[in-house]
Order: structure tokens, then sequence, then C-alpha cells
């Protein structure tokens, strides 16, 4: 049915901008899995979606709702950038060292969200839109001040030596090895979830908070432990997407991930692996659109087209059947 | 709750919207070839095609590409930490030759060619090479130098401005140029440098042009690609002239440009792809200047009747000694 959807409002889109709807869509089929460079491509824009998605689920399985997703992606870039810039680390360590403190990151900026939601009573859905700003203005400070590439000639990072980047399958196509952190991510949350005893108290404080505290547990607490776990997804993304894709930070680092994954989270109905079926889905629609905004005359615009279309018939769809009330998504 | 997740809703959709809102100019393409398989060309501009000067001045050359040599070509507005990308999008696609149209290009053109053997990667300026990239290098400080000396010889107050858009060490080195033609024309002439830091911002060009008016310059050269019209709508309300930069700006509907440091940059890109269509690129570092065609000053007609006549004789005797290799512009190696 969503995959319905997705092609419907293509399909509009292409009307719209005026492209043949079958060189339009050949192209966007082409870009997201015509050959192993689509694939890969697919998987490589899947990869934050899926790992902001999980984090979109985390929080608002505990009844917070963290729209800063972008916010928390930055800065787990910037805490792996900074990190690469005060420590000589390379290889396989200065890796994990650089996913670690961008998951450090998030969760830092994350929880002090959940911190003035519990104790100070400002929803997180006001200060985690706030935080972005103050993260994207942290950026743009930091690649034209202390993290400025050496020649000091752009807003940039220095860029990360290849040894020091996730390792590609081929190093003609786009895929990196941060695929193996997402798929591990979503098993990880699955688990969390289905197993844990944190998992299920903060399934209960999101659900049902009075039982939750009739059974004295410390919903704040909980709160904050789903935030700060949410954060560490959305900055591991950007930890993946620094040490996988771009190797430097810069003003163009916030691709609007962290937005486009609501959306996602939802559509994969707040659950591990919906969210990566979602992801894959927007992955592939992302690729594709960019090889058409490349390949035909319509120009970059197309992609906020498609992806803003698909969205709102996603959302609407889930609207209309629970409103009618068949069954429920 | 139930609010509460509609106001979640509501933000998540206004954040979304606002993100994707983002102003893109629209953007002049050329159309598209037959999907055979054809020598493919692809240029990364900066900046978009249509700002009259910087990128419009690549994407004659690609299409001279085109036209001539019967080429494939496409163009795309890339920057910063997306370079990569797209370079490495269209090595995937096959193409044979991606330029990149600025010295940000070079490092990236040098580091993706080594996963892509068949694909030439040209930066406009830089000075790294590979045996599948290189780079042009276009000498505009030569222009700039003469445009110096013409602001030099006919400023009645002593002061010229210098405009600049990012501080980029390829920017600074036309204004070097720019400096030594004017004190060359006029030793101990005072001459302000602004840099707004921003490529298409127009009113902060017009800004650091009325600041520079303000402390008496009444010459105003540029190099603010996109936002080139803020400094002659500033030159117009205050009377001041203004140089064209890149390209030929004469015609600018301000009338105040006097005359323009141009780049002629088809022969070089006509060369270039050229040489990639027969095999025989090898990399390296070529430079095109007055000598190549590629730079020139030209006057705006409308106004020469402004400019003595004794200006202009020198200018002529200049670009000769320039052109004849007499005099050697400063020129910064980046």
């Amino acid at each position: 049915m969503t995959a319905a959807i997705v092609l419907a409002s293509v399909l509009v889109a292409l009307w719209v901008f005026g492209v043949d709807p079958v060189s339009g869509v050949s192209l966007i089929a082409k870009g997201a899995f015509g050959d192993k460079f689509g694939v890969a491509r697919t998987l490589v824009r899947a990869v934050p979606l899926v790992l902001v998605g999980l984090g979109v689920v985390v929080a608002w399985r505990a009844g917070v709702f963290n729209i800063g997703g972008e916010g928390q992606y930055v800065v787990g870039g910037l805490a792996a950038a900074w990190l690469a810039a005060a420590l000589p680390l390379v290889g396989p360590l200065a890796m994990v060292s650089f996913l670690a403190a961008a998951a450090l990151g998030g969760a830092c900026l994350a929880w002090l969200a959940g911190w003035l939601e519990v104790h100070r009573r400002v929803p997180a859905v006001i200060t985690t839109i706030l935080l972005n700003f103050v993260s994207l203005q942290a950026l743009d400070w930091a690649v034209r001040g202390p993290l400025q590439e050496p020649t000091r000639q752009r807003p940039l990072s220095a860029r990360l030596p290849s040894e020091s980047m996730l390792p590609r399958f081929d190093p003609q196509t786009d895929l990196h090895a941060g695929v193996f952190v997402a798929v591990a991510a979503v098993a990880a949350i699955w688990a969390f979830f289905r197993y844990s005893h944190a998992g299920f108290l903060v399934r209960l404080v999101g659900e049902n908070p009075r039982v939750a505290r009739a059974n004295r547990t410390d919903t704040g607490r909980t709160k904050k432990l789903a935030m700060a776990l949410s954060g560490a997804l959305c900055g591991l993304a950007g930890g993946v997407t620094y040490a996988g894709v771009s190797g430097q930070i810069g003003d163009g680092f916030a691709e609007g991930w962290g937005f486009l994954a609501i959306p996602v989270a939802l559509l994969g109905g707040l659950e591990a692996w919906g969210v990566l079926a979602a992801s894959l889905l927007f992955g592939a629609l992302l690729a594709g659109s960019e090889n058409l905004s490349r390949f035909s005359a319509v120009g970059p615009t197309v992609v906020y087209v498609i992806q803003g279309l698909s969205v709102l018939g996603v959302l609407a769809a889930f609207r209309w059947r629970r409103a009618g009330g068949a069954g429920g998504p | 709750m139930r609010t509460m997740k509609t106001v979640a809703l509501a933000g998540a959709a206004l954040a979304f919207l606002a993100w994707g809102c983002e102003p893109s100019a629209p953007e002049a393409r050329v159309a598209q070839g037959d999907l055979q398989r054809s020598f493919r060309v692809a240029l990364l501009t900066p900046g978009p095609v249509s700002d009259a000067g910087w990128n419009a001045m690549a994407f004659r050359g690609l299409q001279a590409i085109q036209k001539d040599l019967g080429a494939t070509v496409n163009n795309q507005e890339t920057s910063e930490t997306k370079i990569r990308d797209a370079m490495r999008s269209y090595a995937q696609e096959g193409y044979d030759l991606v330029f990149g149209h600025g010295f940000e290009y070079n490092e990236p053109a040098v580091e993706v060619a080594k996963d892509f053997p068949k694909t030439v990667f040209v930066s406009s300026s830089g000075g790294k090479t590979a045996p599948n990239a290189g780079a042009f290098r276009f000498a505009l400080e030569e222009g700039f130098y003469v445009a110096g000396y013409v602001s030099g010889m006919m400023t009645k107050t002593g002061k010229v401005a210098m405009i600049g858009g990012p501080d980029v060490p390829s920017i600074r080195s036309t204004f070097k140029a720019f400096r030594a033609g004017a004190e060359r024309a006029k030793p101990g002439v005072q001459v302000i440098e602004t840099f707004t830091g921003k490529d298409a911002d127009v009113a902060a060009a017009k800004q650091a042009t009325l600041a520079a008016i303000g402390q008496g310059a009444d010459f105003v050269v540029h190099q603010a690609n996109a936002a080139a019209q803020g400094v002659f709508d500033a030159c117009k309300e205050k009377g001041v002239a203004a140089f064209g930069a890149n390209l030929d700006q004469n015609d600018n509907a301000s009338g105040v440009v006097l005359g323009s440091a141009v780049i002629n940059a088809e022969p070089a890109f006509l060369g270039l792809a050229k040489s990639v269509k027969e095999g025989t690129y090898q990399g390296g570092i070529e430079v095109y200047g007055m000598k190549q065609g590629a730079i020139d000053f030209v006057w705006n007609p409308n106004l020469a009747s402004k400019v003595p006549a004794m200006v202009q004789e020198m200018v002529e005797r200049l670009k000769g000694d320039i052109t004849s290799g007499k005099l050697s512009v400063p020129m910064d190696q980046f």
C-alpha cells in the first residue's frame, strides 16, 4: 500500500514538473537500484535514516517527542570531527572512537532536553527544536574556528585520511561498513524493547505513565534514559556519515536527515524493523530522485517535491485508515 | 497526550517544511544528449551558472564542448561536503571528464581520481595532479592588473576598493595583482579590501561597497560572483565607476562598468576536452593567460569617451607587455 502511495506521489511530481513519466520513473529506478552503484547509493541513504529513525522511535515510545534528531546528528558529527582533530588516531581504533564520540555527543544533547522536560517541565518538542538551531550555529562556528582545516581557506574541517574512514566494499561504489552499524542497531533496539527490563519500562512509561508511577517506576529517570538513547542513535548517524561518507564536516553537513527520519519512524509504525523497511523505501526514493534531478531537465527541486509529497501521502493514508476504523495500521 | 502528539506532529511538519523551503535559484541546464555511449562531460560549479560571471563562463565552455565535440554534457551546482559525492556520481555514470570550477575541487578531484582511473577530473585552478587529474589556471591576475592600473591612473581621491565574496586564495591573488597595477600607476594609492565572506549575498556586497565608497573610494573592482549586482548598484547610487570581473559585464544595466577583466574560457575547456577525447590527456597544470588569448581587459564602448586617450594608449601598451612576457604580473600559487 505504502509503495503504491509513494509511486503515485512520484507520478504526480513528475506530472507537475512536466517530465515524461516513463523516462522519469526509469531514471528514478536506475538511480535507486539499476546497477551496483544505485543499490549502494540507496543503502547509503538509508543508513542515517535507520539510525535517526530508531532514535525517534525510542524517545516517542517513552512519550517524549524528540524533534531534535537533526541537531543531535550534527553534534554527533561535530564530536567525531573534534576527536579526529584532537587525537592522532588511525585505523579501526579511530573508526570506533569516532562513532563512540558521536553517540556520546548526541546523547548529551538529547539528555539535556529530557532533563529540562522532567525537571523543569519544558516540553521536549520545543527544546529539541530549539537545540537544532543551537547545534547548527555551533557547526557554523566550529568550521570557521577551531575545527577549520589547516589552510583556513574553506568552511570545512580537515579531511580524514582514508585509512581512518569506514572501509568501502568496492572503491567505486559508495557503500561503506556503516551499513552494518545500522543493521546492528535495528536488531539491538528490537531486542531492547522485546527482552530488556529497561525497554519494558520505556514502553510502560510511554503508554501509561500512571500505571508506571503506581508501580513505583521512576518515570523521569526512564524518560531521561530514553532521550539519551535516542540522542545517541541520532548522534551515531552523524558519526557514521562523517566517518563513512564525507570525511569532513561543513555547512552542508546537516542534510535534513533528522527531519526526514520522523516520518520514516512513523511510517515504520514506531517499530525497529518497520523503520528499517521505511528507511530502505526512502533511501531508494532519495537515490532515485537524485538521479532524476541530475539527468533530466527538472533540477534539484524535484528531490524535495517527491519527498514531501510521499511523506504527506503516506501520512494522509494512515490518517484516513484510522478515521475509517478499518483495522488501523 | 493526544494534544501533545498533535503538537509534536505539527512541529515536525513545520520543521520539515522549513527545511524543504530552502531557496534555490532557477538553474539553467543543458538539454540531454542521447543516452548512447558518447563522450560525456560534466561540470560542477560552486554557484548558479546564471551568474553572468565565474560560473556562467564555465557553462559557456561546457556548451562549446557539447556543440563542437558532440558530447553529452551535464552540469550541477555543488559545494563543500557534497563535492566528492557529485564527482563520484558522474564517474559511476561513466562520464569521461568532470570539470570542477574552482580551486576547492582540486583536492577532491585528485582523490576521487584514484578510484576512477577511466575518468579525468580537472579543476579550475589548484596545484595537485594525478595521471587522470589536473587543473587549469586562468591568469585572471593579468586582467586585474590592467584594471588596477586604470583605476590608479584615473582615481581622483587616491582611493580605490576591492570587494570580494569569500576570502579564498584565488580571489586574494587577483586582488594582489589589482593592487600592484594601481600602485604602478599611482604610487601610494590607498587600496581598500573587503571580503563579505559569502558568495551570493547581494545585500552584503552592496553594504561593503557603500562602506568603501564612504571611505573615499572612487573605483571599485569586485570578485563577488553572483553578488556582483550589489557592487554595481552601490556604485550607481554613489556615482562611482566599477570594473567587471570574469565575464564581460560592461553591459550591466547599472551603466557603471568602465571595463571588465575577462576570462575567455572556451578555448581552454575545448582544448582540454579534446585531449581527453583523444586519450592524450596526461594530468598536470596548464596556465591560460593573455598570451593564450584566455584573458583580456575590455573597455565598455559606451563609456570609452570618458577615458582619456592617454590612459587607453597606456593600457594597450601594458597589455602588449604582458602578452609578450616583458611584464610578469604577480600571481600566487595555490
